[in-house]
């Protein structure tokens, strides 16, 4: 109220006579508060990282300190005390009489020889100006000035006498020199090898102490040309992550919080040095900003890339990774990329790069030699009703939806020329008992499940199989189409991934035998179905193309049809306006799942990316509502998938780095792309261990090491030659082994892939080589062969025909020459646990010595080489 | 209710807020001001022939002023931060795009207006009509003091013009407007995925003449039906005041060019005016939205 | 200086207090029938026994206990043990291990020979020190290793005689005892203390118990 008066009161007053000095008062104290204000935010406020590198450097410190402390520990103050005590008695004598006139006469001499040397740089100087007065006057006169010429020869004389001087002095400086280092060379070698013991302790102090004195500034990385802008145009980025993570590359920064704490991955990190990509192309986030909820970009509502937490990271690996399904240190990424492959999500969404992925179910061209319309039709209804493991997915079709699907397979199954190899009834005569046996020896049950042989898919952890189980298949499938297929499987499928195990006509009957002892148990209720109508068939063929069954599945009649969904490509960027969420409710922005489902079984998700693809994975028609129709099938993907399949989704963005800041081996990595995909299309790892991954086919075994061989250095092992033989028709390497390497029929193209692939992982180039023309070294064949028998080889190597002696489980030596690279069995003689760890075979040369140190001069090199020539040599007898 | 004040409390809406009581100030102030002038013989401001020096009278309030303005500003930049979003993306964009608030009531007009009228054509004429004032006004009164007796028309022209067409439209364009520019209610939350009617008729059709023929070519009495109302809004219009001004003594002052200059420049607002009714009332009484007036194969209006 | 006086006064501390602990490794059960061993594959093997080799992997004494159990203190110790410089011999002979079972502390030497003019070969299958696989071809040879992390049990193999086997206990401290004919094992000078004792059998597992031990020493019986 009394503002109000005073105010009052100034507005009554004359003009003149108001007072300002009150307001003005107030005024400028507001403004100096303002302003202190101003410069406390701009300084402390805004900027807390300074706070963080003051405390960082203090947590820092004291861990050199600590790392300082147990250097010190580590040294042997003993021995250095009895060091410096020789030291100084060695100083002692620098006490003597000898010592000291020695110093004074190195004192003097060293005088002498700077007074030389003055002499004669005096003359020299003096020459040099008389000689150009003497051709200057000579050139412009014509006449040679006799005084000069005189003075020349002079100082010329005086030049070489200084000289002659100064070579004296500095020989008596040397001699000196020589007498004093008997008094002191001992004393500096002593010094030397403290310095060397105590230096590296010495230096870790140092470091603690210069971390008082440490900058307190920003640290940025800069990645000049990084990216492209939304319009095209090249762009730098800018990190500036590591000014508050300083320890973020320091060994020592363990057990401290977040921000200081060294990265949990150094062993990324040292391919991908921060000091070169910064941070955020793995990590997201923004990478300028330098407050935290700004850096990471969770609390800035506009930023487009906040960061990615948890093992989300990985999604990242695919910004340049994109031709990898593998990663050493990824094993997530690799997880899910194959997860993504093997469900087939490419079947129906556009996805560049991935247009050569094979279809991943039949073709179902000739549906009636292989089942009947009662099971098809069930099967198209509800898969899963059949095997609960399929990758087939549930499309909710109808009665009269299936009955028509059912009809327009069945019509052109009928026109298909399709007839078995063998005549009707070939099948018969086999024993169900001996074709289990036979079953789950050859290696069948790598792929397929029957009854409760799991183990492998236990091993491999997905809710779905990559071959359908067999448990109810001798409901499904007819005794003359088994014997036809197993027998061999292109016949039926040129382009299936079902290999032959090249089974003897016995054996394969014994196998239909089993499979068709396995019946369907469970009691159908009984459906007419009426496939004859053209108006059905035409309304199947509608429903083919309106669900894009052709996808998965080669039809006929659909070879020219494109990819019926979504484009994937930028779908990691897709924005929550974007996605439709149906009558599905919204979880709290805060909450920490993204999706739950009560025990009434309501479902609701988070509002945003995460919630609707965990949503739509969970179920794919989720959102659908009475006027949005959902066509995409329902999946019966597990938790583990789900993230697999979202980390991948998350990934797909067009905004990658440009190839500058990519891998540098665009072929190598264009080979192994090709081949990783044919690895998991033809489920290479469900036996073999490939890059670290796979292997499951171990897990049926009672002892692992009677399962498939390790094979990610194929491509440095054997000759290309062979690799391609092997795989048109495999030979056994390995004869204790009961499991058979399957013939896979691969197109020449395909052997081509997989052995620039094998080539790649072992980080090799495909070059034209003659094997046959490497020549043993004669002279070292008789060393081979003692060595070879020395170290008794063929205890557990087979020789040609003969049996090993004891274990007689490794290959066969005479396969050797044809079979492996020369250089390799130098490799693998090295260290066979380094290159295949665990493996059976022993290191004969541990520490790179050998037991046998008189031959060869001991050298590991040559004695390898030399079993490696007798072993190229063993076929020539 | 939180979402309104959020909405109010963005770091973008300040200066809007802001706008909204400074605009509401001025506008009473100077009609107070001009209303108790009008009421009086001599104009309050008339009254004052006391004159004070402008050094130091004016020169230290304007100083004061500059230091409080100084402390707002300061203070104001310590509290918010300018309202930055990521780099601009043409494949990715903001929902709802607005444009900068000065200019929201121009994107508004684009709900009514094809782009190239409403972006173009209306700014342009906005422009050349502020910068004719001074030709076109020849009334001397109102000058150094508030009047609006002796203005009535270029007050309410004006007042129509900006406070109406252009502060009322920046309001509605920031505050009730949401995603997809759906209009939403202060208290309503803006769902990205509300789904509205968007059904309208062009005028022709309401009176039975289709805009397009069966075989999708532009009918080309639609056309001729919409150049004729437009033709009949202006010249009807401009001829009916004509008429009633033609004898004044006023009009022989004014002169023919700066008279039909004027009366086009009114017309053309009141004629934006006609459509966002056209558009914005037939549903209140149950009937479709207008779409187009006029339809020609180069323009809509 | 008081670092010094500190560690004279915890030498003198822990020779006052500390004690020994012994047990006996009882067994409940039938002792399974002797499995044999043939040795058929390798001459040199089966050379250089005269009498039928059975496994050694169980071994029930006359007075009804096991042999070859791995004793050892689990957990209760603060201190922390340096390795002794002596090493622990691990021989082949008669292409058999000998012993069958041992103990070796962290950082402490393992001294593999072979006694045997046939190719060996040891393979640690360690699962928390790294694999190591090297032959031994020649009679006579010796490899030394040292493992890093405490490991309950290692098991070595030699993957050319497949019936050869070996377990190693590797254990930060230095208390643990195999135990021996008699079934009795015994672990000396430990500290004062409350402590888990645990007892491992190659084939019935790992028994636990917790034992107070006094200056006295104390006695841990097992029961398999």
């Amino acid at each position: 109220m009394s503002l109000l008066n005073y105010f009052k009161k100034r507005y009554d007053t004359q003009v003149e006579k108001r007072s300002y000095s009150k307001i003005y008062l107030v005024l400028s104290l507001l403004l100096f508060l303002s302003t202190t204000w101003a410069v406390i935010d701009e300084v402390s406020t805004r900027r807390p990282w300074k706070n963080y590198q003051t405390e960082y450097y203090d947590l820092f410190k004291e861990k050199l300190l600590t790392s300082y402390e147990e250097h010190l520990a580590q040294i042997d103050t003993a021995y250095i005390n009895s060091l410096q005590n020789e030291i100084n008695e060695s100083k002692k004598e620098l006490e003597s009489d000898e010592y000291k006139n020695l110093s004074n006469e190195l004192a003097d001499e060293q005088q002498n020889y700077i007074d030389a040397t003055r002499e004669w740089r005096f003359a020299k100087s003096e020459s040099d100006a008389t000689f150009y007065e003497y051709k200057h006057k000579l050139n412009s006169t014509g006449v040679a000035d006799e005084d000069l010429k005189n003075k020349l020869v002079e100082l010329d004389t005086s030049i070489a006498q200084s000289a002659r001087l100064m070579i004296e002095v500095d020989k008596k400086v040397a001699d000196v020199k020589f007498q004093i280092g008997k008094f002191k060379n001992k004393i500096d070698s002593l010094e030397k090898e403290i310095i060397l013991l105590t230096d590296a302790t010495e230096k870790i102090l140092i470091r603690a102490n210069k971390t008082s004195t440490a900058p307190i500034e920003i640290r940025q990385v800069m990645m000049n040309d990084f990216e492209k802008t939304s319009f095209g145009d090249v762009k730098a980025r800018i990190d500036r992550c590591q000014t508050c993570h300083l320890g973020a590359m320091e060994k020592l920064m363990s057990d401290v919080p977040q921000p200081y704490a060294k990265h949990s991955l150094p062993e990324l990190l040292e391919k991908h040095n921060p000091e070169k990509f910064g941070c955020t192309p793995c990590h997201r986030g923004q990478g300028n900003a330098l407050t935290a909820g700004f850096a990471h970009g969770d609390e800035d509502h506009y930023w487009e890339t906040p960061i990615l937490k948890g093992k989300d990271v990985y999604a990242s690996c695919n910004s340049c990774h994109y031709q990898q399904v593998y990663l050493k240190n990824g094993v997530e990424f690799s997880k899910a990329k194959q997860t993504f492959l093997e469900v087939g999500c490419v079947g129906c969404h556009y996805l560049n790069g991935y247009n050569d992925v094979k279809p991943i179910g039949p073709h179902l061209n000739s549906l009636p030699a292989k089942v009947s319309v009662d099971w098809a039709f069930r099967w198209i209804k509800n898969p899963r009703d059949y095997n609960t493991q399929t990758r087939m997915p549930n499309f909710k079709f109808n009665n009269d939806q299936s009955e028509a699907i059912t009809a327009y397979l069945f019509k052109i199954g009928k026109e298909s020329e399709f007839k078995s190899n063998f005549a009707n009834g070939t099948y018969k005569g086999g024993n169900a008992t001996e074709g289990m046996k036979i079953f789950e020896t050859v290696g069948c049950q790598s792929c397929h499940v029957v009854g409760k042989n799991t183990k492998v898919r236990e091993a491999r952890g997905t809710s779905y199989d990559i071959a359908p189980e067999l448990t109810k298949a001798g409901s499904k499938l007819n005794g003359d189409w088994i014997y036809d297929w197993i027998k061999n499987p292109q016949h039926f499928s040129p382009e299936t991934k079902m290999p032959s195990l090249r089974l003897s006509d016995a054996e394969a009957k014994h196998i239909v035998a089993f499979i068709l002892s396995n019946k369907d148990e469970t009691t159908k209720e009984k459906i007419n179905i009426n496939i004859s109508s053209s108006e059905k068939i035409k309304r199947g063929e509608k429903l083919i193309r309106e669900y894009g069954c052709y996808g998965c599945h080669k039809i006929k009649g659909f070879e020219k049809d494109g990819k019926i969904s979504v484009n994937l490509s930028d779908f990691g960027r897709k924005r929550y306006e974007q996605m439709d969420f149906g009558d599905i409710a919204e979880l709290p922005h805060n909450s920490k799942e993204d999706f739950v489902k009560d025990e009434n079984g309501k479902i609701k998700v988070k509002h945003d990316w995460n919630g609707w693809v965990t949503g739509k994975l969970h179920n794919s028609r989720l959102f659908q509502t009475e006027r949005i129709i959902q066509k995409m099938p329902i999946f019966n993907f597990g938790e583990q998938e789900i993230k697999n399949l979202k980390l991948m989704l998350m990934s797909y963005r067009v905004d990658n780095p440009l190839p500058k800041y990519q891998q540098a081996e665009p072929e190598r990595l264009s080979d192994i792309n090709k081949g990783q995909k044919l690895v998991v299309h033809y489920a290479c790892i469900n036996c073999h261990n490939l890059e670290d991954q796979g292997n499951y086919f171990a897990a049926s075994l009672e002892d692992p090491s009677m399962g498939p061989p390790m094979i990610t250095m194929e491509g440095a092992k054997v000759q290309e030659p062979w690799l391609n033989n092997f795989l048109k028709s495999p030979t056994p390497i390995r004869p204790w082994l009961k499991v058979r390497m399957p013939s896979f029929q691969f197109s020449e193209e395909e052997l081509n892939t997989i052995t620039k692939y094998f080539l790649a992982v072992s980080k090799k180039k495909l070059e034209v080589r003659d094997y046959a023309s490497f020549k043993p070294n004669e002279k070292t064949l008789p060393t081979g062969k003692y060595i070879f028998d020395a170290f008794q080889c063929i205890k557990c190597h087979q020789l040609g025909g003969d049996v090993a002696d004891a274990a007689s489980l490794a290959p066969d030596l005479k396969l050797a020459q044809k079979r492996l690279k020369p250089e390799w069995i130098v490799d693998w003689l090295k260290d066979p646990q380094a290159i295949q760890p665990g493996t059976m075979m022993p290191g004969y040369f541990p520490d790179g010595e050998s037991p046998l140190p008189d031959l060869e001069n001991g050298n590991v090199k040559l004695q390898m080489e030399a079993i490696r020539d007798h072993l190229f040599n063993l076929n020539k007898k | 209710m939180n979402h309104f004040l959020e909405l109010i409390s963005k770091p973008d809406n300040v200066p809007i807020v802001g706008l909204l009581f400074l605009i509401v100030f001025y506008t009473w102030l100077a009609y107070s001001k001009a209303i108790k002038n009008d009421s009086q013989e001599i104009p309050e401001e008339a009254k004052q022939d006391d004159k004070v020096q402008v050094w130091p009278n004016l020169v230290r309030v304007e100083f004061l002023a500059m230091l409080a303005v100084f402390i707002i500003l300061a203070v104001w930049s310590i509290l918010i931060d300018a309202p930055l979003e990521q780099s601009a993306n043409p494949a990715l964009t903001p929902n709802p795009s607005k444009a900068p608030w000065y200019f929201l009531g121009l994107q508004e007009l684009l709900v009514y207006f094809d782009p190239w009228i409403a972006g173009v054509i209306l700014p342009t004429i906005i422009i050349v009509g502020l910068m004719a004032i001074p030709y076109i006004d020849i009334n001397p009164k109102g000058n150094g003091y508030y009047t609006f007796k002796e203005r009535k028309f270029a007050i309410l022209t004006f007042s129509f013009g900006f406070l109406i067409l252009w502060i009322a439209l920046i309001i509605l364009g920031t505050f009730l407007r949401g995603p997809g520019w759906n209009f939403f209610l202060p208290w309503e939350i803006w769902d990205a995925h509300k789904v509205v009617v968007l059904n309208n008729l062009d005028l022709s059709e309401y009176f039975g003449i289709p805009t397009v023929n069966s075989d999708n070519t532009l009918n080309i009495f639609a056309s001729i039906f919409g150049f004729l109302v437009v033709a009949i809004f202006y010249v009807g219009f401009g001829l009916w005041h004509y008429t009633k001004i033609k004898s004044t003594e006023f009009f022989k002052k004014l002169g023919p060019t700066r008279y039909w200059t004027t009366s086009f420049l009114f017309w053309t607002m009141m004629f934006v005016v006609l459509k966002i009714f056209l558009r914005l009332l037939p549903p209140v009484f149950g009937g479709y939205p207008v779409k187009y007036i006029w339809v020609t194969p180069w323009f809509n209006i | 200086m008081s670092k010094i006086l500190s560690i004279i006064v915890l030498i003198c501390f822990a020779k006052l207090s500390a004690g020994d602990v012994t047990g006996k490794i009882s067994f409940a059960g039938v002792a399974p029938k002797p499995v044999l061993i043939r040795m058929d594959a390798d001459k040199v093997c089966k050379g250089s026994h005269s009498s039928q080799i059975v496994s050694e992997e169980v071994v029930v004494n006359s007075n009804k206990t096991l042999k070859n159990v791995f004793v050892y203190v689990k957990s209760g110790l603060t201190q922390k043990f340096t390795a002794p410089s002596t090493s622990v011999i691990l021989d082949q002979k008669g292409c058999e291990y000998s012993p069958h079972v041992f103990g070796i502390q962290v950082g402490q030497e393992l001294l593999v020979t072979n006694s045997d003019a046939t190719l060996h070969n040891v393979h640690g299958l360690g699962k928390k020190n790294p694999q190591f696989n090297t032959a031994q071809p020649l009679k006579g040879m010796k490899l030394k290793k040292k493992f890093d992390k405490s490991e309950v049990m290692m098991k070595l193999k030699c993957e050319v005689h497949n019936w050869m086997n070996t377990y190693a206990g590797v254990v930060d401290n230095p208390f643990f005892d195999v135990s021996d004919a008699n079934g009795s094992f015994s672990l000396k000078n430990v500290p004062a203390g409350t402590y888990t004792i645990e007892a491992w059998h190659e084939k019935f597992g790992v028994k636990e118990i917790k034992v107070t031990v006094t200056d006295k020493g104390t006695t841990a019986d097992f029961a398999f």
